[in-house]
């Protein structure tokens, strides 16, 4: 086989897996332009009016989509910047520090390996004791359970990059820790930072089991909101598509703005 | 480093949040695990010791529970590891246009499992969904994915490999674009067939990251409630309530509180000795950069 025609073939192959692999967003992007009477056509029918009714009625008062986005916007946002301010003075104490690397370090990293339910049970009892059940403030409260460790581990990895001997040749000159951290590595870990400020907004933009336990009215989120919409008696199909597709919509753009960093933010710096 | 100025200083606002958010309601669950704790008696109810726990290992649905999640893990961590890895190779043996097919494939991911879960509760519907329609017209068989018990569940690992396989895509990935080329182009010049020196050179390779990315997978996936929860609910029967289904429902329907505690508890110990046995290895600084 001559190596234009192996080429030709491999590049099909992933062409087709790339459908494959996509085809459930494709399909529900479609499915958001669709008319309901062809949604629920038990027939293969792939031709259909684009409208954007879908869309609109999801607006409208019936649904509150925009109040739900509103919702995990705010609360995404918070969670990040709590969880991210937190971290960066943390994990500079731990790489900088060698005595106590290990024992914290490892703490917040199992903390990444405890299934979310542990924590749902009591995080729920107690915000309903300090009456934060409902509310946006405990709900990004509960999210940093995960922010702070993914955090502390993925600034980690940029942190370790930094020779210390920019550090010690800064403290000579008599500079203090603090002052060290604030003009020589933060403006080092930029991209770190901007990373870690994108993957914990995906977290917490895509998270469903602790909004849907936390909340009831007040602060729910996008994806309770979507999860109700399909548990009720009459199922919208053509409006949960087009949420579904609102949602997904930034967050396959910030993909692609932090897939340099993706795998080590996925996998806690354990890989690079 | 002088004693003096102690990086604790800069440790304890994290530690403040995770002591806080982490490390007291971890406390606290554990307390209610040794109680009587209900809706009525949250947080005084009568100490039992451990009878929450002998509770659990006489209660059949909990073996069930763990059944499911054993079968569920094993079936989509194996299908995505292998899936995974072929799609790495493929990918980086194409000669241009590496990234670009790397970032189509990474998308699944990241869109929210319940968002997944909502896509394929619309495709698996009996009457109109996609799947069952396809089947019937293109290849004339009636399958009705939710129905039966081992069917559901296996429709719900359909959904964990659609979504997760992109993972371990990527981190293969990512590690293959960072071996050297060296020793599979000498293997390839050596007559070695292309299959042979991928199992004979770049597999033991890549051993420290195919443990990394199984840790992940096995701890991501025992923990899956999301799609579940919104396609079956944990029917038919309990054929797809997986351990994290079965606390949510000792948690909110029946109010068990101190029963629910100590099945957490449970999933914790299970859990670390799986994530405790291959810690070594994820510290082992791999780094392919």
């Amino acid at each position: 086989m001559n190596k234009r025609k192996r080429h030709v073939i491999l590049y099909t192959i992933a062409a087709l897996i790339v459908l494959l692999a996509n085809f459930p967003i494709i399909f529900i992007v479609f499915t958001s332009f669709k008319p309901l009477v062809d949604i629920m056509q038990p027939s293969l029918n792939l031709s259909f009016t684009p409208t954007l009714d879908n869309y609109k009625a999801l607006f409208s008062e019936s649904f509150d989509f925009g109040r739900y986005i509103m919702n995990s916007i705010v609360i995404a946002t918070l969670s990040t910047v709590i969880g991210v301010s937190v971290s960066i003075p943390a994990v500079y104490g731990i790489s900088r520090f060698g005595e106590m690397k290990k024992g914290v370090a490892f703490w917040i990293l199992s903390i990444r390996m405890v299934p979310p339910i542990v924590f749902a049970l009591p995080l729920f009892l107690i915000l309903r004791l300090v009456g934060l059940i409902d509310s946006s403030l405990g709900l990004i409260l509960v999210y940093l359970t995960t922010t702070v460790p993914l955090s502390v581990w993925v600034l980690n990895t940029f942190l370790s990059e930094i020779p210390k001997s920019l550090e010690e040749s800064a403290m000579l000159d008599g500079a203090s820790r603090s002052r060290i951290l604030l003009r020589i590595i933060l403006p080092l870990i930029k991209p770190g930072i901007v990373a870690v400020f994108i993957l914990n907004f995906i977290f917490s933009w895509n998270e469903f089991f602790f909004a849907f336990l936390m909340t009831q009215d007040k602060a729910v989120t996008f994806t309770v909101g979507m999860a109700r919409f399909v548990t009720g008696y009459s199922i919208y199909w053509g409006s949960i598509a087009a949420a579904a597709t609102i949602s997904m919509v930034p967050m396959l753009i910030m993909t692609i703005l932090v897939q340099k960093y993706l795998v080590r933010g996925l996998t806690f710096g354990a890989v690079k | 480093m002088a004693k003096r100025d102690n990086g604790w200083r800069f440790v304890i606002p994290a530690v403040v949040v995770l002591a806080a958010v982490v490390a007291f309601p971890f406390g606290f669950s554990l307390y209610i695990s040794f109680t009587e704790s209900t809706a009525y008696s949250i947080y005084n109810g009568r100490f039992l010791l451990f009878d929450n726990y002998l509770g659990l290992f006489k209660d059949i649905k909990f073996w069930d529970s763990l059944r499911v999640s054993s079968l569920y893990v094993a079936l989509a961590v194996g299908i995505e590891m292998v899936g995974g890895f072929f799609l790495a190779l493929l990918v980086d043996s194409l000669p241009k246009f590496k990234k670009l097919f790397m970032i189509l494939f990474i998308l699944p991911m990241m869109v929210a499992p319940l968002v997944y879960g909502i896509i394929f509760k619309l495709m698996y519907n009996s009457i109109y969904g996609f799947i069952p329609v396809f089947f019937r017209d293109v290849f004339d068989i009636e399958i009705t994915p939710l129905n039966k018990p081992f069917a559901a569940l296996f429709s719900m690992v359909v959904v964990d490999a659609f979504q997760w396989t992109s993972f371990v895509f990527l981190v293969f990935f990512s590690a293959l674009q960072a071996l050297p080329r060296e020793p599979l182009e000498a293997s390839l010049i050596d007559g070695a067939g292309y299959w042979k020196s991928v199992w004979y050179v770049t597999l033991p390779l890549l051993r420290p990251v195919t443990a990394v990315i199984l840790i992940f997978r096995i701890m991501d996936s025992f923990k899956v409630f999301d799609q579940i929860f919104v396609i079956t609910g944990g029917g038919p029967g309990a054929s797809t309530t997986t351990m994290s289904l079965y606390t949510y429902f000792l948690m909110f329907t029946r109010y068990n509180f101190g029963k629910a505690a100590a099945l957490t508890i449970i999933i914790l110990i299970t859990v670390t000795l799986i994530t405790r046995f291959a810690f070594n290895a994820l510290y082992k600084e791999v780094s392919y950069q």
